[in-house]
């Protein structure tokens, strides 16, 4: 019961913020300060999005895995801004052929994906990613 | 017989090129070309501007005003740094001092500019490699977050992917104009 109404309360939709951002300044903002403006790794410190993204966009698991990363689920935004912000970073990072078959997520599909935590990042970017470094 | 005639032509052209040229010319054009190739990555837009993607706002009506003075805390673009200003350490609002390394990896927020009432972009770059610079400590917190939540945290170090993690100040770069959805 408790954990019912747990989970009830952990998939209300976060609502957006007053002012909602364009995604590409939600991208500067939020992102960028890691994954620079061309998603490039830095080596040692942040892996890479150009190239990655096309990877993960492909799978189902690797749809999850990019929502529910600790600082996509946790930014400060709603779920419709969070799913327009992923939806351009796949535009942007993986290519016209992967992006163009690509399903873009949905607020509703955020609100759920990001209720639910990712315990062990590098351990489920391992299981998607095995060749890729881990940061 | 043909082959005589593209001997002409060829020889023609090879003549008249050698005449309206000379080796001096040639010498000062190519040299007058590497001097300003070289002094090309020099230029402060230059660079600043790895991720720079707007013109740069207007400062010009808060000339002589603290808010348009990158040696001042006030500046409006410092509304979120936690440094040494690197305007005051040898460099600029855009650029490292001399003998440093601008972190590429940064944290980024966003100031009002009061010249123009716009919001803009703005990434505190910490310059890497030597001590702390000493001069014109800035500390302002505009939408910035505990320590807690690390990417929204100007408290931490930021130099990252750089050579040395030795931090001596902040620039303040512009990145764009917030545009709202």
């Amino acid at each position: 019961m408790i954990r019912a109404a747990l989970a009830t309360a952990l998939t209300l939709a976060v609502p957006s913020p007053a002012r909602a951002f364009t995604p590409d300044v939600d991208y500067a903002v939020h992102c960028q300060g890691c994954h620079l403006a061309d998603g490039r790794a830095t080596p040692g410190s942040v892996p890479a999005l150009a190239g990655t993204v096309a990877r993960l966009a492909r799978t189902p698991a690797g749809r999850d895995y990019m929502a529910r990363v600790p600082n996509v689920a946790q930014a400060p935004l709603g779920d419709a801004e969070l799913a327009a912000l992923l939806n351009w970073v796949v535009r942007r990072f993986a290519g016209p052929e992967a992006a163009a078959s690509f399903t873009p997520y949905g607020a509703e599909e955020i609100a759920k994906l990001r209720a639910e935590p990712l315990v062990d990042v590098q351990a489920a970017r391992r299981a998607l990613l095995p060749d890729s470094a881990a940061r | 017989m043909a082959s005589d005639g593209l001997d002409r032509w060829i020889e023609r052209r090879a003549r008249g090129l050698a005449r309206g040229t000379s080796r001096r010319g040639f010498l000062a054009r190519l040299g007058t070309f590497a001097v300003g190739a070289a002094g090309l990555p020099l230029l402060p837009v230059v660079r600043a501007s790895a991720g720079e993607r707007a013109p740069a706002p207007d400062e010009v009506a808060l000339a002589g005003k603290p808010e348009g003075d990158p040696k001042r805390c006030e500046y409006w673009r410092h509304c979120a740094i936690d440094g040494f200003l690197c305007a005051c350490c040898g460099g600029s609002q855009n650029t490292c001092p001399p003998g440093t390394e601008m972190s590429s990896i940064t944290w980024i927020g966003t100031c009002k500019n009061p010249a123009d009432g716009k919001d803009y972009i703005i990434s505190y770059n910490d310059c890497c490699g030597q001590s702390l610079c000493g001069r014109c400590q800035c500390q302002r917190t505009e939408r910035e977050k505990p320590v807690y939540i690390t990417p929204k945290n100007n408290d931490a170090l930021w130099c990252f992917g750089t050579k040395s993690r030795a931090v001596q100040c902040s620039v303040a770069v512009v990145l764009g104009v917030v545009t709202e959805s």
